[in-house]
């Protein structure tokens, strides 16, 4: 088995010494560390995302197997050469003001880094104004926002306004909980995720790009 | 699988003395319960996968479905006793129960105990009492019941037995009975007018009559014939709602069951009504060792025996479990007294007269010093035996016409004079009803008999729920009244 | 009107299988209250006395029917020791958790219900609420589950990989968050309430069958059993999807499950004959901007609800959100009052 696909398999049995090992293997045999990212790694997670989405991972698997693949991650990335690295776009993420619920959120965005976005997260509870500035700042392509509880709905909607006025050239996707479709097209918003599937495939529809 | 074999206590305790205890504690021994005590109290044990019979629960249980009294009342902290409140407290759930069992349910109403062991002598066919509602609204602390039974026009100018009233207007209380019976005649009048509203809802009532008072022995005779005639249509009417013919041997073990727990009555009765000297209130026991004064001290709450005492109005849906209730309750009071155990501080001797719909009010005489040694409820026709191989409706009513709502007005405070004697009793409380139509004709009388006698005596009138600072003139005039009897007691004994 | 149930008598006979009229209908109006009332989120979670009036205001102005005692789901968590944070018009949020090393659990001590972080505080609005009006609306207080208190001690995230990474430090947490409850719920019924388990976090949008099989449902049953032994009728409320666990439901003991993402059919035929079910309206069809009407939502709902064999309670999903459209919540209670057993 070649050594990226055993970074991968690592990854997706969560086995975080082992990915460490691995890790240092690569550097010691002289293998490209984004190569080993990409290949490797980044393909542990996706199938990870896979597992997650046909629900024989649930979020404590995820996170385990995150800690496992960010192992590797902080021993390979200072080694990367700057640029070699896919960028499809850059999504800016947070969590909606009033939630600390973050958890899907970082999934999401661990599924996104994994299929070659760059992901900027602005972290939980995010007030609105906190997260318009950001959007004008960075001008990111996507900005993603999620909620984990229905007293934080409303939030949503008012970051929507404010985009749409602020910054109407970036799309817009939600996802969360108590969040759905008619949510999403109530308030404006260009998609809705229902899981990290969904997401994923959204960002690129949104980009018009392919997976 | 339940096992049928754990229906008695053989007097179990938790703690080694009695003591009254609330809720709270009761909460907390509960987990001392075992298990298979739990598990295994059960009513109805003719179902046998009946999931939903167990009752042994404590007070907190029913405070939770809103029975807000509870979280004041003192209970004693026998095993019996949680068996004895689990199953009165489950009476309502037992008799939807019933129904949901396809059995029979009859609604025996201001009857008093009348009609009851021949309902029971019905295969599959359990009595309850909706007299007994009047309990509720001060259990649940609520005017729920009465504002009920008031758009009906039953006010504060009718006895709280209005609440029946309320019940069967909101059907939420006891399933649809397959048989209303109203006893009328010399029964309650309030109850009475709660039955000809109860008409009006669309129930169907069988009516039965109870002769007038009397009390000459020639008149009892007539009598006799009358109401044995009564129970003859009865009869017939339960064999036409339950489907089965009247049977002779299923009378006589019925009447047989009922004599049994009759007789646990009496003997308990008769036991907490022990003699005493009002003068020391002590008894002197032979330990092997030179004889000791003993105190003579309450072996059961009066609220306890007021839920015993009202058994047979009913068995509370029951009649084999009730008997078994009510034997617990028998043999933990004489264990007690054989140990010569009971509350601290409780020896002040009363008579207890007409049943108070409150049942504070006795945990308050109690807390006071007061040990209810004797009691009038109206409902002494209940304790007598059946006669158990006469002709069956002559028994019956032979039997009840020996009891105290049959007497006149001079009976009945005769009887209250028996139990002042019986009982050593240094004073007596009456709680009347307001409204009731009874309550104001026979108070007077009783309460001048008894001050003849040269027994001090308390009259009150129960205080419907809500009306705190009423009842905290009722809780002030009990202060008083136990002051004078302790002050009397030090008098008497220098 | 003579003849008419109120809520307490509505419950009492679903309670014991009795379907006379209707279902109760009792949405989950939790900190909505603080918005009726016109308080702020701290004082509603820090003051017994307001949360008391601000529930009767709600339940004055909507009259659905129960009471309901609930701030946030780190109740447990707080009271042995981690540091929440209070919000002006937000529930309260995990700051810092008491277990940030395992080593430190040998040193967790159990909550002391009269002083312990805010378990006064709802023991307070229970006694309030059920001395106001416990004789005509049951109190239901929402007691967090031993799989989310021990979330809340250990950080939720750190929590779940624990479950995997060192389950038995997480079975530790959990029978000590277990203890705690008992500990609590004993409380809440002394002072007139009826628990209500409320495990967001052991949802199938978040666990495996597997993770809740270990890691939940055994603390879950074992709590519900403490609570049988007083005879008392028992709700789980489990946040988002939960088809993959929904059979395990019946499982904890649970008498009524409050479901939340999950088609009401689907927890009828699964357990619909052991469990009585409260669900489920979408909590977002409440707010002012879903598109969606009620009308045409809570069809499904309280039609299919009302034919479960064990018994409906006619609620949402989840807690109805603290900014609802009150015209909204007024029509779903509305419809749910009028609909009638068959």
């Amino acid at each position: 088995m070649h050594i990226y696909d055993k970074l991968a398999k690592a990854v997706v049995e969560m086995k975080a010494a082992e990915v460490k090992l691995l890790a240092l293997q690569v550097l010691d045999e002289g293998f490209p560390p984004d190569e080993a990212i990409q290949k490797g790694l980044a393909v542990g997670m996706q199938e990870v995302g896979r597992l997650f989405s046909c629900k024989d991972y649930f979020v404590p698997e995820v996170l385990v197997s995150a800690r496992a693949m960010y192992t590797g991650f902080n021993i390979l990335k200072p080694k990367v050469i700057e640029g070699a690295v896919a960028d499809k776009g850059t999504i800016l993420i947070g969590v909606v003001e009033g939630d600390y619920h973050d958890i899907g959120k970082n999934i999401v965005k661990l599924m996104l880094e994994a299929s070659g976005f760059r992901l900027v997260d602005l972290g939980k509870n995010v007030s609105v104004d906190a997260f318009t500035r950001a959007v004008v700042e960075e001008k990111p392509a996507i900005a993603a926002m999620s909620t984990l509880m229905t007293t934080t709905m409303d939030s949503m909607e008012e970051i929507v306004v404010r985009l749409t006025k602020d910054a109407p050239e970036v799309k817009i996707m939600i996802g969360g909980a108590p969040v759905n479709q008619d949510f999403a097209d109530s308030i404006g918003a260009h998609f809705y995720g229902d899981d990290v599937d969904q997401a994923i495939v959204g960002a690129h529809k949104l980009l018009g790009i392919k997976a | 699988m339940i096992s049928q074999k754990i229906r008695k206590l053989d007097n179990f305790e938790l703690e080694e003395n009695p003591r009254q205890i609330d809720f709270r504690e009761w909460h907390r021994l509960f987990q001392k319960v075992p298990e298979e005590l739990v598990e295994n109290t059960r009513y109805f044990r003719d179902l046998p996968n009946a999931e939903w019979s167990q009752y042994l629960f404590p007070p907190s249980t029913h405070v939770v479905s809103g029975n807000r009294l509870l979280r004041k009342l003192k209970f004693d902290n026998s095993l019996a006793s949680l068996r004895l409140w689990g199953f009165v407290m489950s009476e309502g759930e037992r008799i939807y129960r019933a129904k949901q069992a396809g059995k029979k349910v009859i609604a025996v109403m201001g009857d008093l105990g009348a009609v009851t062991p021949l309902v029971y002598s019905f295969p599959n066919t359990v009595a309850f009492y909706p007299d007994c509602l009047w309990w509720t609204p001060f259990m649940m602390e609520s005017k729920v019941l009465f504002d009920e039974a008031a758009k009906f026009g039953l006010g504060e100018d009718c006895c709280f037995v209005r609440a029946a009233l309320g019940a069967y207007s909101k059907k939420a209380y006891f399933p649809k009975p397959d048989l209303c019976i109203g006893t009328v005649g010399a029964t309650c009048d309030d109850m009475n007018a709660v039955m000809s509203e109860v008409e009006f809802l669309g129930y169907d009532i069988h009516y039965f009559e109870l002769p007038h008072r009397h009390d000459k022995p020639q008149d009892v005779k007539r009598l006799k014939v009358f109401l044995s005639g009564q129970y003859e249509g009865l009869s017939a009417k339960l064999e036409h709602v339950t489907g089965h013919e009247f049977d002779l041997t299923r009378f006589e073990e019925t009447i047989s069951k009922v004599n049994r727990m009759r007789g646990a009555i009496s003997d308990l009765k008769g036991m907490l009504g022990g003699a005493g000297s009002p003068l020391d209130s002590c008894v002197r026991r032979n330990d092997g060792r030179g004889s000791r004064r003993i105190d003579r001290r309450n072996a059961m709450g009066g609220i306890e025996m007021l839920n015993v005492e009202f058994a047979p109005l009913s068995y509370y849906g029951d009649l084999d479990e009730c008997i078994d209730v009510i034997e617990d309750v028998r043999d933990t009071v004489k264990s007690r007294q054989t140990r010569s155990v009971g509350y601290p501080d409780q020896d002040i001797r009363l008579v207890w007269v007409t049943p108070p719909a409150d049942p504070q009010l006795m945990n308050y005489i109690e807390g006071l010093g007061g040990m209810i040694v004797g009691s009038e409820y109206l409902i002494n026709q209940t304790t007598p035996q059946i006669l158990e191989n006469g002709d069956p409706f002559d028994s019956l009513a032979e039997s009840h016409l020996s009891g105290s709502l049959m007497g006149s007005m001079g009976y009945r405070t005769q009887l209250v004079i028996d139990q002042i004697e019986k009982s050593n009793a240094e004073g007596v409380i009456i709680s009347g009803v307001f409204g009731s139509s009874h309550c104001p004709y026979e108070t007077t009388p009783i309460v001048d008999a008894v001050r003849k006698k040269g027994i001090p005596v308390l009259a009150i009138d129960v205080v419907a729920p809500g009306k705190i600072m009423m009842q905290s003139q009722i809780f002030n005039r009990m202060e008083a009244f136990m002051e004078s009897l302790k002050a009397a007691r030090r008098y008497r004994g220098g | 009107m003579a003849g008419e149930m109120n809520p307490r008598e509505r419950w009492g006979l679903l309670l014991i299988d009795e379907f006379p009229d209707r279902p109760p209908v009792y949405p989950l109006v939790t900190s909505h209250a603080s918005a009726v009332y016109g308080c702020d989120l701290i004082s509603y979670c820090s003051d017994g006395k307001i949360l008391a009036e601000a529930q009767l205001a709600a339940q004055r102005k909507y009259g659905h029917e129960g009471l309901s005692v609930f701030t946030d789901v780190g109740l447990i968590a707080e009271a042995m020791g981690s540091k929440y944070h209070l919000r002006e018009f937000e529930v309260p949020i995990l700051n810092r958790p008491i277990i940030e090393e395992l080593s430190a659990i040998d040193k967790l001590k159990l909550p002391d219900p009269g002083g312990s972080g805010r378990l006064p505080v709802y023991l307070e609005a229970i006694e309030k609420l059920y001395q106001a009006k416990g004789d005509v609306l049951p109190v239901f207080a929402f007691v967090p589950a031993p799989f989310t208190t021990a979330a809340g001690l250990r950080g939720i995230e750190d929590f779940l990989v624990d479950t995997i990474t060192e389950p038995e430090a997480a079975h530790q947490l959990l029978e000590l968050s277990l203890e705690a409850a008992i500990k609590f719920c004993d409380e809440c019924i002394l002072c007139g309430a009826l628990p209500m388990l409320v495990d967001p976090l052991a949802s199938g949008s978040v666990i495996s069958r597997r993770t809740f099989a270990e890691f939940a449902l055994p603390y879950n049953r074992k709590l519900i059993t403490h609570l049988h032994r007083y005879d008392l009728d028992v709700t789980l409320h489990i946040c988002g999807e939960t088809s993959s666990i929904v059979d395990l439901i019946s499982d904890t003991g649970a008498d009524l499950f409050s479901l939340d993402k999950l088609d009401i059919d689907i927890a009828r035929s699964s357990i619909g004959d052991k469990v009585r079910l409260v669900g489920n309206l979408a909590p977002h069809n409440l707010m002012a901007s879903s598109g969606v009407s009620i009308e045409d939502n809570c069809h499904h709902i309280i039609d299919s609800g009302i034919r479960n064999k064990k018994g409906f309670v006619i609620s949402t999903g989840c807690e109805v959100p603290i900014r609802c459209q009150p015209e909204k919540l007024q029509k779903y209670i509305k419809l749910g009052k009028e609909a009638r057993y068959e």
